[in-house]
């Protein structure tokens, strides 16, 4: 991508021409070291709604080493740890990701060594570590318990992954597991661009059935149980697998709601949002008059599962979500340039703002319409920002990811499969 | 690699050939359904396709030079992040080089990985526990002409 290049450009322009003006403006951010300006410039935000099954979202330069990731809109959350059943022996750990692609709460282990938090065990009472596999790498280290606060909502006794990053590691990750991981586990603030990941997906496990049974023929397994001799791959029933927080409220527990502000087309250096637990279930978390249900496949041998469709221009994409984890509208549009200067090959820099309409649908014959742009990537990495409403790249011809630039200006509910309201299969509304 | 991780299972207590590769002949596919617990089927055509289809619905396709010729692409779509060092063989090596090149500055929870590493070109993406993605050898094969 770009770090290194628009790091610079960053700092120029920032030394250049001072803040970025706007309603208001950020204070300075320092870089790592306490040397230099990194970035100043506006801030967006939405305020509303609070109360206790809200918290607070922030698209930002990330943790401490931030700008230096060289990442843009990436949406983080403050996270609350405890021990179980202790309201004081507790760790507060800030900028996690808040993803809507993947399952479960996973923290560096460094960031809770302070804790004594129970290993999660194994059907033969040794202790459970998990190879978690994203698509960029692979994440490893011990599972345990803990009671995680969310906003004012408390998940008891949830079991989280601790990511290894200590050295030596709690238990060294097995080779397929390196293997599942292209070589190298992703074990830091730099590779992880934040101090842990809150997976807020629409089903309620990390791995399901296949973990239950413990046959991880043709994979990596998931579940390993370990001792000092080493790890074996180990059976998981569902209910102890790393789980969904909010699935595990005591109520507020059926989805989440985002919401971000409405970005200008430079974007901004920081974008403020409220996470919102519940959908139906407070007055703050109604499905509004013109919200639009778009329901995911379920069944899981159809090239559907989980998708929903989008077209654009006649042109139909089977694979399609949304997806807070993701960092740009991802899709595949030959008239779109992806000649950018400064990035990598992917990122989309058309000469002048594209509009594109867009129709979501599901196979109920629910639709909705979207129109968005696609802005020059090379201008808005030169900006200084890292918030943007209208960043694309190229993906895969089936595949249109409707990433974090979806979410500005929008509120998206996202719904958890199993639990009341989407009992018969997940959907999400906009 | 399989061996010893999963001597424990019975259905799986011998010690199977590894999956059918890329770049290598396409014989190994019917120990791949043994050992996947899978149906499996064979269209014919100008690259002969071997469809692998297990119990939870997952799906994992050869395309193969006919009468079991060299594997020249295989795609999946999968409950499970299939081995890319058993399928890609003597390519892996490469793909990780290229991926863990390609993933920095990037997102953990970006879902998708498109590279083309030499000859090999990888498309690859996950999604709760969704896993599609295919691979082939640039050189050997459009993968949409194999696809037909």
């Amino acid at each position: 991508m770009r770090p290194w290049t628009y790091l610079a450009l960053g700092l120029l322009l920032a030394l250049l021409t001072g803040c970025g003006g706007g309603n208001s403006t950020e204070t300075t951010l320092v870089g790592p070291g306490g040397g230099g300006v990194v970035s100043q410039g506006q801030v967006a935000s939405v305020d509303q709604p609070t109360g206790p099954n809200t918290a607070d979202l922030v698209v930002d330069t990330g943790p401490s080493t931030g700008f230096a990731l060289g990442v843009a809109n990436v949406l983080y959350t403050t996270v609350t740890i405890c021990e179980p059943g202790s309201a004081t022996a507790c760790v507060t750990v800030d900028h996690v990701l808040v993803d809507t692609g993947s399952i479960g709460l996973r923290l560096l282990r460094s960031s809770t060594s302070s804790l004594k938090l129970p290993a999660q065990t194994a059907p033969n009472g040794r202790e459970v570590a998990e190879c978690y596999p994203f698509v960029v790498g692979a994440i490893w280290g011990p599972v345990a318990r803990a009671d995680v606060r969310l906003g004012g909502e408390l998940a008891s006794e949830l079991p989280v992954q601790l990511i290894d990053d200590a050295t030596p590691q709690r238990f060294a990750a097995p080779p397929d597991c390196v293997a599942s991981a292209n070589g190298s586990l992703l074990a830091s603030v730099t590779s992880l661009q934040a101090n842990g990941i809150l997976g807020l997906g629409q089903v309620r496990y990390d791995c399901g059935l296949r973990c239950q049974s413990g046959n991880y023929v043709g994979s990596a397994a998931v579940y390993d149980s370990c001792s000092s001799a080493g790890c074996q791959p180990t059976a998981l029933p569902t209910n102890q697998q790393v789980a969904q927080p909010v699935a595990r409220f005591a109520q507020n527990n059926n989805g989440t709601l985002i919401i971000l502000p409405k970005l200008p087309a430079t974007g901004v250096a920081v974008a403020k949002g409220r996470l919102v637990f519940g959908i139906g279930t407070q007055s703050n978390n109604q499905l509004e008059t013109a919200t639009q249900v778009i329901h995911l496949g379920t069944d899981p041998a159809a090239a559907n599962y989980l998708y929903l469709t989008t077209t654009v221009d006649g042109q139909s994409f089977g694979q399609s979500y949304v997806d807070s984890g993701s960092n740009a509208f991802f899709f595949a549009d030959a008239s779109l340039s992806s000649k950018c200067a400064g990035g990598g090959s992917r990122w989309y820099c058309p000469s002048k703002a594209t509009t594109l309409s867009a129709r979501l649908s599901d196979s109920s014959g629910a639709s909705a319409s979207v129109s968005f742009d696609i802005v020059n990537a090379d201008g808005l990495f030169g900006s200084g920002n890292v918030a943007f409403s209208n960043l694309g790249a190229s993906t895969t011809a089936d595949v249109f990811v409707w990433g974090l630039p979806f979410f500005y200006g929008r509120k998206v509910y996202t719904s958890i499969w199993g639990q009341p309201l989407a009992a018969d299969g997940p959907w999400i509304a906009f | 690699m399989w061996c010893g991780k999963f001597l424990a299972l019975p259905l799986i207590a011998a010690c199977l050939p590894a999956m059918a590769v890329l770049g290598e002949p396409a014989a190994q596919v019917q120990a791949d359904q043994i050992r996947l617990q899978a149906s499996r089927s064979i269209t014919p055509g100008v690259w002969e396709r071997h469809t692998l289809r297990l119990a939870d619905g997952s799906e994992i396709t050869q395309w193969a030079q006919p009468g079991g010729g060299k594997v020249v692409a295989i795609e999946w779509r999968t409950h499970f992040k299939p081995r890319l060092d058993e399928l890609l063989g003597r390519y892996f090596a490469a793909y990780q080089l290229a991926a863990q090149a390609g993933r920095r500055g990037t997102p953990t929870a970006n879902r998708h990985l498109m590279l083309q590493a030499g000859d090999l070109v990888v498309e690859n993406q996950e999604r709760l526990q969704v896993y599609t993605g295919r691979a082939y050898l640039a050189s050997a094969v459009n993968l949409r002409g194999a696809a037909q």
